[in-house]
């Protein structure tokens, strides 16, 4: 999972992306699930006469082409490309049901209104690949069913197949926004966990390093407060007392080696330098 | 406490062989006691004799990479029936749970660096309660 903003900053939903495999995956689903739904649009089409194939059948081939550009670029896959195509397969689909909508509702007496808006909303808020791309894609569904309903569907059609629109497509469309937004919280919650997750276990990791170091300081330190203390009170000549010094001042020059190994660590962390002012 | 008592014979494990020639002079003219140092627990096993008749053992925890620690010289101080008192000289004892069970079976812990007085004391009092 990527990430985009800055440390200890909560992301907006915008944000908050999906990792590339993820979204690959999406948006191979939608590609799918087109094909397989325009496959039944065309089974359905058949049955009524004056419905027009040709659009279903154009929507399908899109979506078996769609399909194998997905498979071919399934070992580099990235949510740009992802939201690409899975905005190509939105487009397909509500074209389709633009220019068969009104046939439906013409020919079919029993014709559910703008049902395959209605599961579009729904199919966008369970596999758009980013947010705003699901957005769009709800809107897509949702908004232009709404439009034709009200603007290029004649009155008596109007009247006699879709009463109760457009209020259960608006319906729809609202709990399309809300699953989505549901669904893009949970992906974010879920990088908030794995990001603390990760911070957790570098400090874990950091501290074990100072506990060491720390334990690595205190000996020569010790050497140090022993040596001075004996030299204070010495008869005998002071030389071992120093080399001791020397020695153990030489060990905690190593072990600052050391803690400056980890001081990348520390800035990562903390988001600031904690290093000591250098030439 | 004996401190002229020449017999009187503290253990002092620690991988530092400065701290361990620091600790021998300290011990030896503070307290009048005899140092045996040892680097390692092998060299105490070497000596063992000697080293279990000792009245009290200063371990140090964290003897270096891949060797048997002071844990570990506590534990084969105790199978072998030492009877005087253990302590724990090391750089970090809060947080080791090992430290804590070792605690628990009666040994006490020194958090290095101690000033010299401070830790004259408490070994004055350690070998007052081995005694």
């Amino acid at each position: 999972m990527r990430r985009d903003s800055a440390p200890g900053r909560a992301l907006s939903l915008f944000d908050v992306h999906l990792s590339d495999r993820d979204a690959w995956f999406a948006a191979t689903l939608a590609a799918v699930l087109n094909g397989i739904g325009m496959l039944l649009e065309m089974a359905i089409i058949l049955t009524i006469p004056g419905v027009p194939i040709a659009p279903a059948a154009v929507s399908a081939s899109a979506a078996a082409l769609l399909l194998m550009a997905l498979f071919i670029g399934r070992k580099t896959p990235s949510v740009r490309w992802a939201s690409v195509i899975y905005s190509m397969t939105t487009v397909s689909v509500v074209t389709v049901l633009l220019l068969t909508n009104l046939k439906f509702a013409e020919m079919e007496s029993n014709w559910s209104p703008f049902q395959t808006h209605k599961l579009g909303c729904l199919a966008a808020a369970l596999l758009a690949p980013g947010f705003s791309v699901g957005l769009l894609s709800i809107a897509a569904y949702g908004l232009s069913a709404v439009i034709q309903l009200l603007f290029f569907f004649p009155d008596d059609v109007k009247m006699a197949a879709t009463p109760s629109e457009p209020w259960p497509m608006i319906a729809f469309i609202l709990a399309g926004v809300l699953a989505l937004v549901y669904r893009f919280r949970h992906v974010q919650l879920e990088q908030e966990i794995a990001r603390t997750q990760a911070q957790n276990f570098a400090i874990k990791r950091l501290a074990s390093a100072f506990l060491n170091i720390r334990d690595l300081m205190n000996t020569p330190l010790q050497v140090i407060e022993l040596s001075v203390d004996l030299l204070r009170q010495a008869r005998e000549p002071a030389a071992p007392a120093l080399d001791r010094i020397d020695r153990s001042v030489q060990n905690l020059r190593e072990i600052n080696s050391v803690l400056v190994q980890h001081e990348k660590e520390i800035e990562w962390q903390t988001g600031q330098s904690v290093s000591p002012d250098r030439p | 406490m004996d401190v002229d008592d020449k017999r009187v014979r503290i253990v002092f494990l620690d991988d530092s062989e400065d701290l361990r020639e620091a600790m021998r002079v300290l011990l030896e003219t503070a307290l009048g006691v005899e140092c045996m140092c040892f680097g390692s627990l092998m060299e105490l096993e070497e000596r063992s004799n000697e080293a279990l008749d000792a009245r009290m053992a200063i371990l140090d925890i964290n003897l270096g990479p891949g060797v048997p620690s002071g844990l570990d010289a506590f534990r084969w101080l105790n199978d072998q029936g030492f009877r005087g008192k253990v302590l724990f000289f090391t750089g970090h004892a809060r947080t080791n749970p090992d430290v804590r069970l070792a605690l628990e079976r009666g040994a006490q812990v020194l958090e290095k660096p101690l000033q010299p007085d401070r830790l004259i004391a408490l070994l004055t009092r350690a070998l007052d309660e081995a005694s």
